[in-house]
């Protein structure tokens, strides 16, 4: 496989600048210090043509900063990224454009992922007009055959924004990105706003617009569940940092780190009674991150070592990676659940088979 | 959030409009606005006399009190000022060059000062802290100070009153854009449109723009109604428009010096047309504000 996308040593700090009152009370003998937030911190990853990579951590953890670093919306403080082989900090002009129109994204929040001055057909059609894909003469037929493609009848090109519902947003928001024909989508929690049933849905087109466009994707959620059946490789992060990188079924197999296998317990899972067992103790601020590995306040398998010495991400076997001391000693997620239930065929293979058979339009 | 799309919801502008006039007090002060705005525009046919044809006037008819019959044969509604001219008449043709210079004024000021805070909103930076600084030493001045230190510098004339006018004005608007177009550049379809490859241009017109409107909007009327009174009280000064211009603000003067010898009529009049003015503006601003305050959930 190649690599479509190359992140090494990825950051990305936010600073809060002091206001006026805090500096005129630092004259005054006050310390107030400039507040630094390491959204991501030190990334290295690599996206490879045609898969779906699954970004999965906490809310605050860093994902949609990385997503949006990945998408070119949000420049990195630190590192390099590549695409195709070329690093993007050089690129200029028609290339660079060419770069950013070919990683699209799809936003969480249905409500503000779209202008809401634009009709859909507006909406679908300004940038591939604005660069030449297709003419004016010919968008309406585009349009059409877009909406189509995402579920949606024709006849939604006049609508606006208000006068449709969650999931029809998203699909005019995913039909908007793939007008520009890019090669990579960028999924931030793209169904989570939305209703249970209307998530198969949406996860499903993704997959056939897979097979239809040929695209890679980057699949960001704080449900470690949701991706299961979508994923071929997972990336979990914890505090801005990557802390495991697996291929999907090895990892919900047999976690490598103990934040994944507590994520793994949290998940809630459809097919069997929601047992909760929320992972222990706060996520640490990430102004202040904690000693040594950022996990051991919460990690049951925590040491001495584990609060002095950071543990670097290493090779654990089997094309995997993890940022733990005892990597080799965590246990399988059923290990300690006494419920444990027979595989489904649908979860471990990303059989792309459609989650459900319901219509698409019918929400 | 995943309700059915309700689709016999109607256009924003109709459903706004119906909102609009649920309150009863902003739907005096569109009535009345429009109503002077109408005056404004049939001036001569409304008006018995050319107020400022000087061949109209008549020496004899000075001083006449409201409902006194003048020379020419018709009823003086509101009297006549020391120079035999139909207040009503001087009225009417008043509000034409106040609305005139106060729409024009407020226009340009709303254009500029929009134009500013939405570039300085999109580019963020040194631009931004430069051209917001530039705002803030404005705003720390009094407006009508602002406009007469122009004034005093340009001479008198309709371009220097409305040039000053902008000038005293335009930050107001550039604060207001430049919020909105914060906002609005924090949400996921500005972000959208970057990754679509969309110019800079492009965005701030076709995107920014559009959606940060509303907000300019509500101050726009407040501003305008701002910039007419600043107007009057410039003509009151004699520092505003020509004699040959004469505003609201100019007849309230003339009518000023008669008001201790009992000939209220003409300054009263002009007066109660001037507030009513400035008022319904306001009337229609703060309902505008209403409707279009951001943290009001829609
Ligand atoms: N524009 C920003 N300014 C300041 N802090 C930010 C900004 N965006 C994100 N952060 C901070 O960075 C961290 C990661 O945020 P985010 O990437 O949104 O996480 P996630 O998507 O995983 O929930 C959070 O602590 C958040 O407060
Ligand atoms: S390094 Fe130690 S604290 Fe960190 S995850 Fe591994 S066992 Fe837990
Ligand atoms: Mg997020």
């Amino acid at each position: 496989m190649t690599a479509l996308v190359e992140l090494s040593g990825i950051g990305r700090r936010f600073t809060r600048k002091l206001d006026v009152a805090a500096k005129i009370l630092n004259l005054l003998g006050g310390s107030y210090r400039e507040q630094v937030v390491h959204a991501v911190d030190g990334v290295d990853l690599s996206i490879s043509a045609g898969e779906v990579l699954a970004l999965v951590g906490e809310s605050g953890c860093g994902k949609s900063t990385l997503g949006r670093i990945v998408a070119g919306i949000l420049p990195s403080s630190s590192g390099t990224m590549s695409f195709r082989g070329r690093d993007v900090a050089a690129l200029a002009g028609t290339d660079r454009l060419a770069w950013v129109r070919s990683i699209q994204m799809v936003f969480q929040d249905p409500m503000t992922s779209l202008n809401p001055r634009k009709s859909v057909f507006e909406a679908i059609s300004e940038a591939p007009v604005y660069h030449r894909i297709f003419s004016r003469a010919e968008a309406p037929a585009k349009v059409a055959r877009l909406l189509s493609n995402v579920g949606l009848d024709p006849q939604f090109a006049n609508r606006m924004p208000h006068e449709l519902s969650g999931g029809q947003r998203q699909r005019v928001a995913i039909a908007q990105a793939l007008a520009v024909k890019p090669e990579v989508l960028v999924c931030d929690e793209a169904t989570s706003a939305l209703d249970v049933s209307i998530q198969a849905q949406i996860l499903n087109m993704f997959l056939e617009l897979k097979e239809e466009f040929g695209l890679t994707y980057l699949f960001i959620s704080h449900n470690l569940g949701a991706v299961r059946h979508v994923a071929d490789r997972v990336v979990i992060m914890y505090l801005g940092q990557v802390v495991e990188v697996a291929p999907a079924d090895d990892l919900f197999a047999t976690p490598h780190h103990p934040y994944t296998r507590a994520l793994l317990l949290e998940a809630p899972r459809l097919e069997r009674r929601r047992r909760f067992e929320p992972i222990r103790g706060e996520i640490p601020s990430p102004l202040d991150p904690p000693s040594g590995c950022y996990f051991h306040p919460r990690c049951p398998m925590a040491t001495d070592r584990c609060r002095t010495e950071r543990p670097i991400l290493r090779e654990t076997g089997g094309d995997r990676v993890a940022a733990c001391h005892y990597a080799e000693m965590v246990s399988p997620p059923d290990a300690l659940a006494p419920s444990s239930e027979a595989p489904e065929p649908g979860h471990m293979k990303p059989g792309r088979a459609p989650l459900s058979a319901e219509a698409p339009r019918s929400e | 959030m995943t309700a059915a799309p309700d689709i016999t919801r109607p256009p924003r502008l109709r459903r706004f409009a119906a909102d609009f006039v649920r309150s009863p007090i902003a739907v005096v002060g569109l009535v009345i606005f429009v109503t002077l705005c109408i005056m404004a525009a049939l001036a001569p046919l409304i008006s018995p006399q050319n107020p400022y044809d000087m061949m109209t006037l008549n020496l004899m008819d000075s001083r006449l009190r409201p409902g006194e019959v003048g020379s020419a044969g018709y009823v003086h509604l509101l009297g006549t000022d020391d120079q035999g001219r139909d207040i009503w008449s001087a009225i009417v043709y008043g509000l034409r060059i106040s609305l005139g210079v106060g729409l024009g004024a407020g226009g340009i000021a709303a254009v500029i000062g929009t134009s500013v805070g939405i570039f300085a909103a999109f580019r963020g930076g040194m631009v931004e802290t430069v051209l917001m600084r530039l705002v803030d030493f404005q705003l720390s001045f009094p407006a009508i100070l602002v406009a007469l230190i122009m004034l005093a510098v340009l001479g008198p004339g309709v371009d220097k009153v409305i040039f000053a006018l902008v000038i005293a004005q335009w930050a107001y608007f550039a604060r207001t854009a430049r919020s909105a177009a914060l906002v609005e550049s924090r949400r996921d379809y500005i972000a959208g449109a970057h990754s679509l490859g969309l110019g800079q241009w492009r965005i701030i017109f076709g995107h920014l723009l559009p959606n940060s409107v509303p907000a300019v909007m509500v101050i726009a009327a407040i501003q305008v109604a701002n910039a007419i009174l600043l107007e009057a009280t410039l003509s009151f000064l004699g520092m505003g428009l020509p004699v040959t211009e004469p505003s609201l603000g100019m007849v309230i003067s003339n009518g000023f010096q008669h008001i201790l010898s009992g000939r209220y009529w003409m300054t009263i009049y002009p007066g109660i047309a001037l507030v009513l003015l400035v008022l319904s503006l306001n009337l229609i601003g703060d309902r505008l504000r209403e409707l279009l305050d951001p943290r009001k959930v829609l």
